[in-house]
């Protein structure tokens, strides 16, 4: 009898907190030998997976479609980087950003890399440009998301690599696309945090461990009506909706 | 001259147009999915229902099985008669099955008490219900259990010859699974599908692709 009384207060409080999502689960390689300098053309990514962007979803008419200028992304670890590989179709590729710690997204075209652990609220925010700057924010928490701290680009190691296939900041012509290696050191996610900051500590990077990442773009271009948003995984409103974010199994 | 003009006028319109374009899931034989709530608003997009359910596929090449299994704390449907249209009588699964080589839409409907429906519907844009006289022509099995209803559709090729199509991957079947569920528990009748379309269930354009291995 208590059960049957438990259940229904069990589906109202399930309905008052929000509704628990699905995340897709990525499984990912630990490579050897990785020559980070030549990584973009390392034989390990054509083992990777590779998962495809779709739009940010404002609308429910977005669910499960991907924006006219699409892309993918593939992901591979060692023991001192986490290696994220986007491949973007782009028609008009710029940035005119010129130095790291920039919000390079209102410079131009863009990746970013959100990665946290599950069981901590903290979390990064990771640019890429096509002209190798890179900006590396951090969250204590998504209610802390916006002070000025929080937008305090330290520089931390982490390395970009573009291919560009077209040309840059120039809208004379169309081009194809670019990939991008961005290699995120691992010794910045193993870095030790204030207790104060959140209880559960410092989470390892390593495998057996519980993390979650989310890869997006912006893509500026003057054949688009619009500037265009999409991410892997697809996710709602805007790039901080931590539950959509895929779940990380380090193999 | 004019023809380079509308020439030109057309490649600078294909080059500036940009759409969002849908990207078809897929239900593929042999492998389990997870129901998602239906979606009111974009913050639904792959949602857990309260009560939730997966579904599977199974087809030997003569018939298609769908396998479900739901926690339901409210088992119940009050229809009498098969052919009927069971969802607004109690709990329901409808599985809507297409071939991409024809309009025609299968409709089946079943419910926890062992009654079925079968509804061809000559397309999307033309379903109606009106009181059938033939049988339904293919089986569903349940088994419930304390706060879980397990269900086996069982359909068979020949309802699908008459109108020449078979159950193989060369006609190209598309699939949309719904469920509603009412339970006096739940603080409304929660519906939920596979797979997640952001409209109208019944448009195939959103149906999942169904893989016949």
């Amino acid at each position: 009898m208590k059960k049957l009384l438990l259940l229904p207060i069990l589906a109202a409080a399930i309905t008052v907190a929000g509704a628990d999502c699905f995340r897709p689960t990525i499984p990912v390689q630990k490579v050897k030998n990785f020559d980070l300098k030549n990584g973009i053309n390392d034989p390990a990514w054509k083992n990777s997976q590779a998962y495809e962007l779709m739009t940010l979803i404002y609308s429910p008419s977005d669910i499960h479609c991907r924006a006219s200028e699409t892309g993918t992304v593939k992901y591979l670890y060692d023991d001192n980087y986490l290696y994220v590989f986007t491949d973007y179709i782009d028609s008009d590729i710029m940035n005119f950003g010129t130095v790291n710690g920039e919000h390079h997204y209102r410079n131009g075209d863009l990746v970013e890399v959100f990665i946290k652990p599950v069981n901590a609220n903290y979390y990064w925010e990771i640019y890429g440009t096509p002209n190798n700057l890179n900006t590396r924010f951090y969250f204590s928490g998504k209610g802390t998301v916006g002070i000025p701290s929080s937008f305090r680009h330290v520089e931390s190691g982490i390395k970009v690599f573009s291919r560009i296939n077209g040309t840059f900041n120039n809208c004379s012509d169309r081009d194809q696309g670019y990939q991008m290696l961005i290699a995120i050191p691992t010794a910045e996610l193993n870095r030790p945090h204030l207790t104060k900051d959140h209880p559960a500590g410092t989470v390892p990077f390593a495998k057996g461990e519980k993390w979650r990442i989310q890869t997006a773009r912006y893509n500026y271009s003057r054949y688009l009506s619009e500037l265009e948003f999409s991410s892997f995984p697809q996710t709602v409103g805007g790039y901080h909706n931590l539950k959509y974010f895929a779940e990380i199994e380090l193999q | 001259m004019k023809k380079v003009l509308i020439m030109l006028t057309a490649a600078f319109a294909i080059f500036t147009l940009d759409a969002k374009v849908f990207v078809r899931r897929a239900l593929v034989c042999g492998e389990a999915e997870n129901f998602r709530v239906t979606v009111k608003r974009a913050e639904d997009f792959n949602c857990r229902p309260v009560e939730g359910g997966k579904v599977k596929v199974e087809c030997d090449g003569k018939t298609l099985k769908f396998i479900l299994d739901m926690i339901d704390s409210d088992i119940f449907n009050e229809a009498e008669k098969d052919q009927g249209n069971l969802s607004s009588s109690g709990d329901s699964v409808t599985i809507l099955l297409k071939s991409e080589k024809d309009t025609w839409l299968w409709e089946f409907i079943v419910s926890p008490n062992g009654k079925r429906s079968c509804f061809l519907h000559p397309g999307a844009g033309r379903m109606f219900y009106p009181e059938l006289k033939e049988k339904p022509g293919f089986s569903v099995k349940n088994a419930i259990t304390q706060g879980n209803w397990h269900c086996e559709v069982t359909i068979p090729q020949d309802l699908f010859k008459a109108k020449g199509l078979s159950l193989n991957a060369k006609d190209q079947w598309k699939v949309m699974i719904v469920r509603r569920n009412y339970s006096r528990f739940l603080p409304e009748k929660e519906t939920s599908c596979y797979p997640q379309h952001p409209g109208i269930a019944s448009n195939p354009d959103y149906f999942a692709d169904l893989i016949i291995k």
